[in-house]
């Protein structure tokens, strides 16, 4: 089920502009906005239950959080004991560094593979916080491109840890 | 690994998983259950075909059998600890996959032989009324004929090294075709050249 956008919702308050934002919501977004889609958290303060790991995972995991939460955007992720949202390290049998799941319009799973990381990163704070900075971005319905962007998956996770201009104006225009 | 390891842990992985699909029934930690679920993966990409060859554990070409199995693959439950609420629910939902398996035809890489079968796990499948999709995944056709990079592991069935870049379907014999958003082209001469490098 794709999750309402909430600039749609509010348009909804004037029949006129309910039309325009039905219009709106079901044509195809011009390029320069396409890179976000309606599969992540329904607003963008979002919390997730606290973790705690090592401190060799910590830092470059609340990294992830704080870089997000100082752009010039909405978003903002925080800890919070009544979220059902979490955030998981551990070594999965896959190929895949991340990985983000929704569970709700307010609930999502963000997974880390600690095996792949532990292999592939040669700055291993900068790669983890690369890597769960991505998947906070499809928290914030954010989509892969292939621009100069956090939610390429062709940058360098060991220098990129942080959300880049074009995804800040994509969260902005999504909320 | 050898191949029949390849299958024993599948078939581990299944008795697992469908008790884990069982339990954890109406278990979602968000009040609004989905119909449509969303699996989004950040995976290394590669520049080439030496690139994927080299990552590799196994490299083969085969054919893909008619019949597959969707499981919801869950991580063991630490023992004698109890586990947060949001926590123990993200567990037990896990992820769902897709598992099928390769006839193995020729062999480039890997601790297998033509005759083997693989068994190759991809995420995503519809399971309990619920779709799972994989963004930017391509699941492998029944009865297709494909050259795969695989990576291999003791508990579970294989995983591509990407979803895109990592499988070539077979045409025309001989021919790999590189599914689209796949820039890497690669050849039966190169993989046999890589092989005896």
């Amino acid at each position: 089920m794709p999750f309402p956008r909430p600039t749609a919702i509010r348009s909804s308050i004037a029949a006129a502009t309910l039309v325009a934002a039905l219009v709106a919501a079901q044509s195809v977004p011009a390029r320069a906005l396409a890179h976000w889609n309606g599969t992540g958290q329904i607003i963008a303060r979002i919390s997730i239950y606290p973790y705690n790991y090592n401190s060799t995972w910590m830092s470059p995991l609340d990294r992830s959080l704080s870089n997000w939460n100082v752009t010039a955007s909405p978003a903002y992720f925080y800890k919070d004991t009544l979220s059902s949202s979490t955030l998981t390290v551990t070594s999965y049998s896959d190929t895949w560094y991340g990985y983000y799941q929704a569970c709700g319009t307010t609930c999502m799973y963000v997974r880390v593979n600690s095996r792949t990381i532990n292999r592939d990163a040669s700055n291993f704070s900068n790669f983890v916080t690369s890597v769960v900075v991505h998947e906070l971005g499809h928290a914030l319905n954010l989509a892969h491109n292939d621009l100069t962007s956090i939610m390429n998956h062709g940058r360098n996770r060991n220098s990129m840890t942080t959300p880049q201009s074009h995804d800040v104006a994509d969260v902005n225009a999504y909320y | 690994m050898k191949p029949q390891l390849i299958v024993r842990a599948a078939g581990a992985l299944l008795m697992a998983a469908t008790v884990a699909a069982c339990s954890a029934g109406t278990d979602h930690a968000d009040a609004d259950r989905l119909d449509n679920v969303l699996y989004r993966a950040d995976y290394p990409s590669y520049a080439t075909a030496d690139e994927l060859f080299d990552r590799a554990s196994v490299v083969v070409q085969g054919r893909i059998d008619s019949s597959e199995q969707v499981l919801r693959v869950v991580q063991a439950a630490p023992q004698g600890q109890a586990l947060p609420a949001p926590v123990e629910a993200e567990r037990r939902e896990g992820m769902v996959v897709t598992v099928r398996t390769v006839k193995v035809a020729r062999v480039f890489k890997g601790n297998v032989k033509p005759g083997d079968v693989v068994q190759v796990k991809q995420l995503g499948g519809k399971l309990d009324g619920v779709t799972y999709t994989e963004e930017h995944g391509v699941p492998l056709q029944k009865n297709g004929q494909y050259t795969l990079f695989l990576e291999t592991y003791s508990d579970q069935p294989a995983s591509l090294l990407n979803p895109v870049q990592a499988q070539y379907p077979v045409e025309s014999g001989e021919v790999l075709r590189s599914l689209p958003g796949n820039g890497i082209n690669t050849s039966v001469t190169q993989l046999d050249k890589l092989a005896h490098r």
